[in-house]
């Protein structure tokens, strides 16, 4: 463990903008997802010797998140819904208006799919990891993860219809 | 696209998601070639990617809450230190470092400031300002004098040139040939070389936290390649580094990638510098 915690910090302060749009997806509430890369980043800098040199800072953080967020629901399920969507049996049509109601409604199917199928989809999908990274990430074998995101995919796929020919 | 078997229907995402290996890509893409199904497959899945990653990519832009930059701010030592600039403009050449002649004494060179010297929080902190200030996008006001000129290692210029200021300034412009102008300076220089527009290049580690490449080029010494943290070559606190010393892969390979011939040896150094690192 040879990486001073400054320089340390440095990179995960380069990796804010990543760890914010992972919240984003993850909690699908502006508020809740700073909240939530608060917390993370006070959990890493409170255990920076945990972190394995030659491991990837990004994996780490995006771990310390899934586990932060995860007793976060548990703790408010019992209080509230405050994660029941909240005109479930609406259909999220894909808008052809402009982008900005176009992301509203990738957001909102995001925000339908079961909270494990969120967190692969936007592992995989929008932050790229490898599977091997993410599956590390959410703790659970590849062929776990692979079937979280193909379910998560036809999911995202029906509530979204057919705007796959849309740019 | 339903009827799709499982088999197929993992190995179009493992496809998109670039996780086959490479023969049974290519095997994949024969088949795409003369299966329509799963061609359409393919490129609804690539669409559902494109779309959630344009969905999500305007996160990365917004600004960041200082909540946030506060957690991350630089700690105990380094805080105390005196405020650490990122120059708009290389502040203008002084007594401290404009180049001395190639035939200043060792005394001359002794005699330099002691406002060159400095510890190493301020240039924690300067790396750090610098991941921050490129990161976050600050945006610098241009054309001011920089107070305190002489604490920088790099100014960052408004169209996003980072050049060697102070002491790093110094000792890319005078160490060569294993000699070293400034002992305390806890900058060094390791290897020179040329790259493919000719120019003389240099690598250097900033105490122990960063490490690059700077090019001599008519304004100054620009750097070409920077690295912080685990990147930057594990070593004896400061001091300077050999031409021998452990410099990171991703550094070795920025060289392979940048030079034109040979690293240089001490009396191409010597000669390079007697004519000013000028092509």
């Amino acid at each position: 463990m040879s990486q001073s915690p400054l320089a340390l910090r440095a990179e995960i302060a380069a990796l804010l903008p990543r760890l914010r749009r992972f919240a984003r997806s993850v909690t699908h509430h502006r508020e809740d997802a700073d909240d939530l890369v608060q917390i993370a980043v006070e959990r890493a800098l409170k255990h920076l010797d945990q972190w394995q040199d030659g491991t990837r800072l990004d994996s780490w953080l995006f771990r310390i998140m899934k586990n932060a967020w995860i007793d976060e629901v548990r703790a408010r399920g019992r209080r509230d819904e405050v994660l029941a969507p909240e005109e479930a049996g609406e259909h999220v049509g894909f808008s052809e208006t402009g982008s900005r109601d176009i992301r509203l409604s990738i957001e909102k199917a995001m925000a339908r799919l079961p909270e494990e199928q969120r967190m692969a989809v936007s592992l995989v999908l929008v932050e790229g990891l490898p599977y091997k990274e993410a599956s590390e990430v959410l703790d659970i074998p590849i062929g776990t993860l692979t079937s979280r995101l193909a379910r998560g995919r036809d999911a995202l796929q029906a509530m979204l219809g057919d705007g796959h020919l849309a740019p | 696209m339903s009827q799709m078997n499982e088999h197929d229907r993992i190995a179009v995402m493992a496809y998109v998601d670039g996780e086959l290996p490479p023969a049974d890509a290519a095997a994949f893409d024969a088949r795409l070639a003369r299966e329509p199904a799963l061609a359409d497959a393919v490129a609804r899945e690539r669409a559902l990617r494109t779309r959630l990653q344009s969905a999500y990519a305007p996160v990365l832009d917004e600004p960041m809450p200082a909540s946030l930059l506060d957690l991350l701010a630089i700690p105990d030592a380094a805080a105390k230190a005196p405020p650490v600039h990122l120059a708009a403009v290389p502040p203008p050449p002084t007594a401290a470092n404009e180049p001395l002649p190639a035939g200043a004494s060792d005394a001359a060179r002794a005699a330099l400031p002691r406002a060159q010297r400095w510890g190493w929080p301020q240039f924690g902190a300067i790396a750090a300002s610098l991941v921050l200030g490129v990161l976050f996008g600050a945006r610098l006001s241009g054309g001011q004098h920089v107070p305190g000129g002489d604490t920088l290692a790099l100014a960052v210029a408004p169209d996003g040139a980072i050049t060697a200021q102070g002491a790093l300034r110094t000792a890319l412009e005078h160490d060569v040939g294993g000699t070293v102008l400034d002992p305390n300076a806890r900058v060094g220089v390791g290897l020179s070389f040329r790259d493919h527009a000719r120019q003389y290049c240099r690598t250097f580690t900033l105490d122990a936290e960063s490490s690059g490449i700077a090019c001599r080029q008519p304004e100054g010494w620009v750097v070409a390649h920077l690295e912080h943290g685990r990147n930057a070559p594990a070593g004896e606190q400061g001091g300077y580094r050999t031409a021998g010393s452990k410099l990171s892969p991703t550094l070795l390979q920025a060289i392979d990638a940048m030079r034109e011939g040979d690293t240089l040896d001490a009396a191409a150094e010597k000669a390079a510098q007697a004519n000013g690192w000028t092509r």
